[in-house]
Formats: C-alpha cells, sequence, structure tokens
C-alpha cells in the first residue's frame, strides 16, 4: 500500500476552484422543456411489454446489534445549500467576496418559501461596513430534509455552526459557500444591482424585461423578467416587488410555465433592510441541551487521507481503521473515523460491545444511494456482548469524503 | 422485467424500460446523471450557465437516439458521448473559449489570492481534455471513483491513477508559476 501523498492543499484548491454549487436536478421541469423529445421516447411505448411501476430495492439490515446502534450514531449530510433564484449571476456577484461587496444591503431578514409547504425557510443576514458576510442564521424546515429533520445553521467566519435538534446534535464545519451565497442573494436583492443584471440579461438576449409603476406611490413597482423558450431557464418568470419610497426589493416570486399559465413555484420576502439584528439571533447559546452530542469538524481532521488508494482501497481501509480502533477500545481512534465523534459518546455507544476480531471486510462498492456519493462496505466482525460470543454483520457501512474537507474518508450515517 | 416491475437499482432495467418508452425510467436515469453531465460539459465549456443548457440538450438528444444505444450496460458513456458532442457543437456555434484560456491572462503573481485561483483554473484548464474531464468531475461535485468510471468508461484503477496523475501535472504547472501548497496555507 503506497504512502499517501501529502497534497491536501491541492485537493482543496481543486475543490475551491472547481466546486460547485449542485445543480438543480429537475426532469419535471426538463420533460416541460422538452416535449418533442418525450413524445418521441413515450411514442415508442407499446412496442414491447410495458413495464410496471417503478419500485424501490428495500435495503435490509438483518443485524439486532446493528438496530441498537443505529439509533446511536447520528451525523448526517450537512446540506447548506439554498435555493437561490437564479443560476445566472455573473460570477462577480454571486461567487466572489470581491473587496467591494458592491451592494447597499447591511442587514435583512429573508422568508423563502415553496410551493406547497407552509413552513418557510429563513434567513437572517448581517453584512460588516464593506458588504462582506457577517453573521447568518439560518433555519431549515423538516420538510427541506426529512432524514436530518428541521435544522439551525449559524454561519460566522468561515464555519457553520448545524444543530441537529431531532438528532440533539451539533455539528460545526469549515464552510465558504453559505456566505458565498447570501452575499450573491444581497446582490440580487440590492435595486440597483438587481435591475441592471436583468438589463445585462436582457442585452444578451435571455430575458424580456417589463416594468409596471402604478401611480399609487404605496404600490410596489413591479419588475417581471420572462425568460426566453430556449436555456435551463426556459419557461421561468421572476417578479421583483420594488417598494416605491424606499426602492428597497420586497419580494421576489418565481414562476414556471405549466399548461401554458405561468404557476408560482416560489416566493421570497424580504424584511428589516438594514435594520439592528439582535446580536443573540446569531449564537445558538441556550438553544443547545447539555446533553446533546457536539462535534467540531473545524479543529480536528477527520477520517484518513486518501492519498494514492482509490476510493474503493481506502473506503475498506476507513473501515479496518474503525473495527481496529474498536478493537483496541481507542474509542478516540474510532470516532475520528466516525464524522469526528468525541471519545466519550464513542465509548457510550460502543463500550457494551466488545469487538474480537474482524472478519471479512470488503469490497467496497457503489453505495445504494447514489446521493451520499459513498461506498457502501460490508463488513463482519466477531463481537461479544453480554457475555455472548457472535458475528456482526453489516451489509453496507457507508464511507465517503468529509464534508469540506477534501481527500479525507469518514464512516457516514449509521451503523 | 423482476416481475412487471423496474429496479431502480437496475441501470440496464431502466435503459431497456426507457428504450421502450418508459419515461419514469428515463426520468430516473436524468436524475442519476444529470450532475454528471453538467460537470462533464463544464469541463468542456468553463461556463456554468452554458454547461447546465448542454446537460438539457444532452438528455433530449438521448431521449430521441435511446434505439441507437447498442448496449445497455454501457448507457452513462453513451450519454458522456453526447455531452462531449452537445459541448463542442455550443462551442462552435457560440464561438466560446474558456474563459481560463483568454489570451489576456495575465501571470499569476504567488502573493495574489485572485491570482493564485486563476492560475490554478489556467493550470486545470491547460490539461489535455481527458485529464481536464477526470478532474473536474472529481472535484466538481465529490463524484465518487466508480461514478466516474462510469461515465469516463474506465476502470476505477485506470480512473484513480490517471486523477493522480493529472493531479501531478497541475501541481508541477504551479510549481513552475512559483505556487506551492505554502502559498496556500496549509501543507
Amino acid at each position: 500500500m503506497e504512502r499517501p501523498e501529502n497534497d491536501k492543499w491541492l485537493d482543496e484548491a481543486l475543490s475551491d476552484i472547481i466546486g460547485s454549487e449542485k445543480p438543480r436536478t429537475d426532469f419535471e421541469q426538463w420533460k416541460q422543456q422538452h416535449p418533442q423529445a418525450v413524445h418521441t421516447l413515450t411514442s415508442r411505448t407499446g412496442r414491447q411489454a410495458s413495464p410496471g411501476p417503478l419500485k424501490t430495492r428495500r435495503i435490509i439490515m438483518t443485524s439486532t446489534i446493528t438496530k441498537i446502534a443505529a439509533a446511536a450514531v447520528v451525523i448526517a449530510a450537512v446540506a447548506l445549500s439554498i435555493n437561490v433564484w437564479d443560476r445566472t449571476t455573473p460570477a462577480a456577484y454571486a461567487l466572489e467576496q470581491t473587496v467591494e461587496a458592491n451592494h447597499t444591503v447591511r442587514s435583512l431578514h429573508i422568508r423563502d418559501f415553496k410551493s406547497g409547504e407552509d413552513e418557510p425557510k429563513e434567513f437572517w443576514l448581517q453584512f460588516d461596513d464593506r458588504g462582506q458576510v457577517q453573521s447568518v442564521r439560518a433555519y431549515m424546515p423538516e420538510w427541506d430534509s426529512p432524514s436530518d429533520g428541521a435544522k439551525t445553521i449559524i454561519w460566522q467566519e468561515g464555519k457553520a455552526k448545524v444543530w441537529f435538534k431531532k438528532k440533539n446534535a451539533l455539528l460545526t464545519v469549515r464552510d465558504e459557500r453559505l456566505a458565498q451565497q447570501m452575499l450573491g442573494l444581497a446582490q440580487q436583492v440590492d435595486p440597483r444591482l438587481a435591475v441592471e443584471r436583468l438589463r445585462e440579461q436582457e442585452q444578451q438576449g435571455k430575458v424580456k424585461m417589463e416594468i409596471d409603476e402604478p401611480s399609487d406611490r404605496t404600490e410596489p413597482i413591479a419588475v417581471t423578467a420572462t425568460y426566453g423558450p430556449e436555456g435551463s431557464r426556459a419557461g421561468r418568470r421572476i417578479v421583483l416587488s420594488v417598494d416605491q419610497a424606499t426602492k428597497l426589493v420586497t419580494a421576489m416570486e418565481v414562476y414556471q410555465l405549466k399548461d401554458n399559465d405561468y404557476q408560482q413555484v416560489g416566493l421570497m420576502e424580504f424584511h428589516d433592510y438594514n435594520q439592528t439584528i439582535d446580536p443573540g439571533m446569531f449564537t445558538l447559546d441556550g438553544e443547545i441541551p447539555a446533553d446533546a452530542m457536539r462535534v467540531d469538524q473545524t479543529t480536528q481532521e477527520v477520517g484518513l487521507a486518501q492519498g494514492n488508494l482509490s476510493d474503493e482501497e481506502v473506503a475498506v481501509e476507513v473501515a479496518r481503521r474503525f473495527f481496529t480502533a474498536l478493537m483496541a477500545e481507542d474509542y478516540a481512534a474510532a470516532g475520528q473515523f466516525l464524522e469526528g465523534i468525541p471519545a466519550e459518546k464513542m465509548r457510550e455507544m460502543f463500550g457494551p460491545i466488545k469487538v474480537l476480531r474482524i472478519i471479512s471486510i470488503g469490497p467496497a462498492a457503489p453505495h445504494p444511494n447514489p446521493g451520499t456519493k459513498g461506498l457502501a462496505v460490508p463488513c463482519t466482525v466477531e463481537i461479544q456482548k453480554d457475555g455472548q460470543t457472535s458475528e456482526w454483520k453489516l451489509d453496507r457501512l457507508g464511507v465517503r469524503q468529509v464534508y469540506n474537507q477534501p481527500g479525507r474518508w469518514t464512516i457516514f450515517g449509521g451503523i | 422485467m423482476n416481475g412487471g416491475f423496474v429496479d431502480l437499482n437496475s441501470e440496464t432495467q431502466l435503459v431497456e424500460a426507457a428504450r421502450n418508452g418508459h419515461l419514469e425510467s428515463f426520468g430516473a436515469l436524468y436524475r442519476r446523471y444529470h450532475s454528471q453531465m453538467v460537470a462533464l460539459a463544464y469541463s468542456m465549456l468553463a461556463d456554468r450557465d452554458l454547461a447546465e443548457d448542454a446537460a438539457q440538450e444532452v438528455f433530449a438528444a438521448a431521449c430521441r437516439d435511446i434505439e441507437s444505444l447498442k448496449s445497455t450496460e454501457r448507457f452513462a458513456a453513451w450519454l458522456a458521448g453526447i455531452c462531449r458532442n452537445v459541448s463542442r457543437q455550443m462551442l462552435r456555434a457560440n464561438k466560446v473559449r474558456p474563459a481560463a484560456l483568454s489570451d489576456d491572462y495575465a501571470a499569476p503573481s504567488a502573493n495574489d489570492s485572485t491570482d493564485r485561483k486563476e492560475a490554478i483554473r489556467r493550470a486545470v484548464w491547460s490539461l489535455r481534455e481527458a485529464e481536464r474531464e477526470l478532474i473536474v468531475m472529481r472535484y466538481f461535485d465529490g463524484f465518487s471513483q466508480s461514478q466516474i468510471s462510469q461515465v469516463l468508461d474506465l476502470s476505477p484503477q485506470a480512473v484513480n491513477g490517471r486523477l493522480i496523475r493529472a493531479k501531478r501535472k497541475v501541481a508541477a504547472y504551479l510549481k513552475r508559476n512559483g505556487l506551492t501548497g505554502d502559498d496556500h496555507g496549509t501543507s
């Protein structure tokens, strides 16, 4: 086995340059935009026996010990991204924290509604004098990620603290994307920049813009941008409401053309422009119970460095080292391979189980849930519990790259 | 067909069903490969918006031409071939030249963060197309070597080896331009 090369800096640099907001995969929208292609495909139906409805294969983990521990191990994927309404924002606006952030927003409260859901995502944003993102509080309702439950996120100084209330766990990670997204949002909300950007897109032939300025000064100005039939935003319409007195954007409605009708799919409301936000909003003090599990991935490197190992090799190696650490009752080391869970929590979870030997590990295979971007490693170990020796068989131990620690791999999900 | 059902985990079943006009199966394939097609197109176009547009067109073409797919096991690689063609057409039609390769690119100075980013970007887009595809797919959204191997029609071992070599080339380029891990703040 080759010694891993120390190229962490290069991994980080490449992630920084190439890493991107996950593309929005929306098959329903694609179907609407490509009726001819859909027709071509579906016209083939009936030439051969038509298949029945889709069925997802159920993953069955039979070990009773698996079930015991699965309830205890709680760290899940951290999904910090939000649905920013428009991906066409030029990099100069949204993706770079330029020296002069070029917008007038200094604080803002956003309520982001999704069609069909009552509870909005909420964001409280504080910017510094230069317009750089200083603090963010975000609330993500359970519908955004049912497996995680509702989350509260506090972002400051490049760190995001994520409070998983349902799982009674606080996770701290390095993160820059959330602040970049928030900066992009502020620049989109800034009325001057928002209109400037839409004009730019109009000149490029991407959108048709209409401005309706009611004579009644109490009524908002409506800026409507309708995307043309070409491109990934075909059928999209954005309506900005601009307060006539303050000239601030107060709401942003997003519509999608469906059945010859523009149907609302999202609404963002903007409140409390440049109103001082209570600093207490940007701390979780008092919200986290004393017995909550705390994992700080900013003060420790989690998992195992990949070096020159292949994904499959490093996944197997992570699993092997994890069980080896448990055999030695080195809970601190074992926790490092399990998202960085603290030693005392590991002892609490795994102390009653004595791992005697590794019977088999691997080979790794793609995880049955491709969305995890992980690998599944089958493992069988011999254990002793309550004086009885038995085999502990895990069909699919999940291993994947650590969030925001490129090149390092960890076990994820339940054990 | 598994008792009349399409197993979402079986790609060959999904492809076969899609060939027979089953739209839901095609949708499952779309959801499985859309991000990867955006990443692959991005490696050629160096423009996120264009890459998303290209990915949309890739699936439209796939929808129309899926009957021409000879081997259902090679759906991802077949899709990648369409993606390369669509991206090349867009490059020709729009006379797009990846921003990272613009002629007015200035030599980086090691002390400047923006220049450093430009240098890294330049290093990536200076790689051969096949190497650039690997690097971009790996770092765009953290696709696993296994996922990349399906799309690029390589073994996971080949992906690993070529990825290491491509990274070495990037590192060598940066070193020639006076940029090392020390400049990055980590070692």
